[in-house]
């Protein structure tokens, strides 16, 4: 039991952590106290591009947006394991056997701020994790509209130094909006030889339509993924 | 990998290593990592000559201090404003700043309240007409410096060293009340000196201030010589606090009289709100949470609604003719005597209007209502002793 080990502080609101949910005896480490992760709405929503299943932890909404400001903005990579701490075991054990591919990034970025926002986020899955997609050119999704966002394929590239024939691809990401970068990036993969890809993206912006109904918290008690 | 275990942030002075991080190899400091934007470069000034332009004079009282805020000034002494709420304390430092900007020094005026600070900003930029004020709070940060910055606490952080003269008012106001970040970006904002003003300032302050290399100074009185209005104890249990509250708002609204209802937290903010409106029409619920608050509030103003139920918002730097104040549940845990105090300063700050009813509602006495009342008593005690 871990009762006995230091006890941590919160990585949100600096506040110590004390062991108060079943949570904490299977999670080592939490980096976040319970009364803050009840802040996040984890929604797993299930959808489609094309052929390809996409989970979506969170919706974009503005807890996410707010932290991952901080995360992006502010280049405190500390708050980047808070995310997906409470869901770790859940996803390795759907995604068993998978090998994780970060989104591309344009390696300017990640030299000012230092790091990789979505290693970082993704990094403690425990499964095996490739950064074969590069962006070649400097570009931000967000500016651009629906149908320059389409393009994107164009600007990434495969790096050659991970052999894919066979592999089953986990595409991650932090946000996805449109899909478009997504849709790019497993079409490459699907290239390179992969046997099956799939998404996992931290949050993703929903649709008013597509919100699950009023009332359903999956985030009240106990952690259930939906099948 | 081992890191160096002293860590200094230089930004906010944190010393504790559980507010850090490591980036890159590198520690840094989580506690001011919000606080990054724009920071000021520290342009040009020059001497000119100004002087406040107020329609109405001081009183002797208010004379009195504004001078001796001055002559702190030119000693290079550091000030406490201790006065009572509607006691004008804001006009106590226009002279000051008058003399600063004269000799082309910086001026800041910092506020934890955005509310506040845009309010302020108008009033400054009618009594200095000649002069830039400047406005950064929260959203609104263009222009960062001018003749006079009017800032919220948290936006210190885009000066280091650089005001000659800070004064920061309502220091006893959440969130810079006890909040280690914002006092060290505040000290490390000033190079010169500082006025700090509050009506309720804290045991630790008072003794900060006692000490010598800094001076506080005391006003009683309001500026228009009346008593402060006090408080009115009401002990009823349960149910019958809100037919009292009923009567009550009923009684005003025959008057004429606008009316806040103080309330500790949201959710009860919007339980009394609807259980009032069943019975009376004309009244609004605010809270933080309110998008359009600012607009209930100018409506209020305008007369349009006869009570409002209200949460802490507006505990502070709100004036309104005529205002009746009700606390209802004043025996929270969240209601100190300061915060009682300030509440019943809201009451009778117009000079045509000098009175007013202050109206501690609640199931049982507590030590800080008792306190509040006591407070109240004390300055007038003084203000009788004056006359």
């Amino acid at each position: 039991m871990r009762f006995d080990s230091p006890i941590s502080i919160c990585k949100l609101c600096f506040k110590e952590i004390h062991p108060t949910s079943w949570q904490h005896l299977f999670h080592k480490n939490m980096p976040i106290c319970g009364n803050c992760f009840r802040e996040f709405n984890p929604l797993f929503l299930k959808t489609k591009i094309g052929d390809t299943d996409v989970l979506s932890v969170y919706g974009y909404d503005e807890t996410i947006r707010d932290k991952l400001y901080r995360l992006k903005g502010c280049h405190d990579i500390e708050l980047a394991p808070i995310f997906l701490a409470f869901f770790l075991v859940e996803i390795s054990i759907r995604y068993w056997g998978y090998v994780m591919v970060p989104a591309p990034s344009w390696h300017e970025d990640d030299e000012k701020r230092e790091f990789n926002h979505v290693v970082e986020i993704f990094k403690s899955i425990p499964l095996k994790m490739v950064r074969a997609l590069v962006k070649t050119e400097k570009i931000k999704q967000a500016d651009l509209h629906f149908a320059e966002r389409q393009k994107i394929g164009q600007r990434i590239i495969i790096t050659e130094n991970f052999d894919f024939t066979g592999k089953n691809v986990l595409f991650v990401d932090d946000v996805m909006t449109t899909g478009a970068t997504s849709k790019a990036c497993v079409e490459l993969l699907k290239k390179a030889g992969a046997r099956k890809v799939k998404i996992l993206v931290m949050s993703k912006t929903i649709d008013p339509k597509e919100k699950p109904k009023e009332g359903v918290n999956p985030n009240q008690d106990t952690l259930r993924i939906p099948t | 990998m081992s890191m160096p275990e002293n860590f200094i942030c230089p930004r906010c002075g944190n010393k504790d290593i559980k507010y850090t991080g490591v980036r890159n190899g590198h520690r840094y400091c989580r506690l001011c990592i919000g606080f990054q934007g724009k920071e000021a470069s520290g342009g040009g000034l020059f001497h000119r000559k100004v002087t406040p332009t107020i329609d109405y004079a001081l009183s002797p009282d208010q004379n009195e201090i504004s001078n001796q805020v001055c002559l702190n000034y030119d000693q290079g002494i550091n000030t406490l404003i201790h006065a009572v709420c509607g006691a004008g304390k804001t006009e106590l430092v226009f002279s000051v700043m008058a003399q600063a900007i004269s000799r082309g020094q910086r001026v800041g005026f910092a506020i934890p309240r955005r509310d506040v600070v845009m309010e302020l900003t108008k009033r400054l930029a009618k009594t200095f007409p000649t002069l830039s004020v400047v406005s950064i709070y929260g959203g609104h940060h263009d222009e960062i410096e001018g003749d006079i910055v009017v800032l919220t606490t948290h936006q210190l952080y885009r000066f280091e060293h650089y005001f000659d003269l800070l004064i920061v008012d309502e220091i006893d106001a959440f969130p810079f009340k006890g909040n280690k970040v914002l006092v060290s970006l505040f000290k490390r904002s000033v190079k010169g000196n500082y006025v700090v003003m509050s009506a309720t300032p804290s045991d630790e302050v008072i003794r900060q201030f006692s000490k010598p290399g800094y001076s506080m100074l005391q006003l009683y009185t309001r500026y228009h010589g009346h008593r402060l209005p006090e408080p009115k104890i009401v002990l009823l249990p349960g149910f019958f606090k809100l037919l009292f509250l009923l009567k009550t708002i009923r009684d005003f609204a025959f008057e004429n009289k606008p009316c806040f209802i103080f309330v500790a937290t949201i959710e009860r903010c919007e339980e009394i709100h609807r259980f009032l409106k069943v019975f009376l029409k004309g009244g609004n619920c605010v809270h933080s949470k309110k998008p359009d608050r600012s607009e209930i509030i100018e409506n209020f103003r305008q007369g349009k609604y006869q009570y409002l139920v209200t949460t802490a918002v507006l505990e502070r730097g709100v004036t309104i003719k005529n205002l009746q104040v009700i606390i209802f549940s004043a025996d929270h845990q969240l209601y100190d005597s300061r915060s009682l105090v300030q509440i019943s300063g809201r009451v009778g700050r117009k000079p045509d209007a000098p009175e007013g009813e202050v109206v501690y509602l609640s199931d049982r006495l507590t030590k800080a209502m008792e306190q509040a009342v006591d407070e109240i008593r004390f300055a007038n005690l003084h203000l009788q002793t004056v006359l």
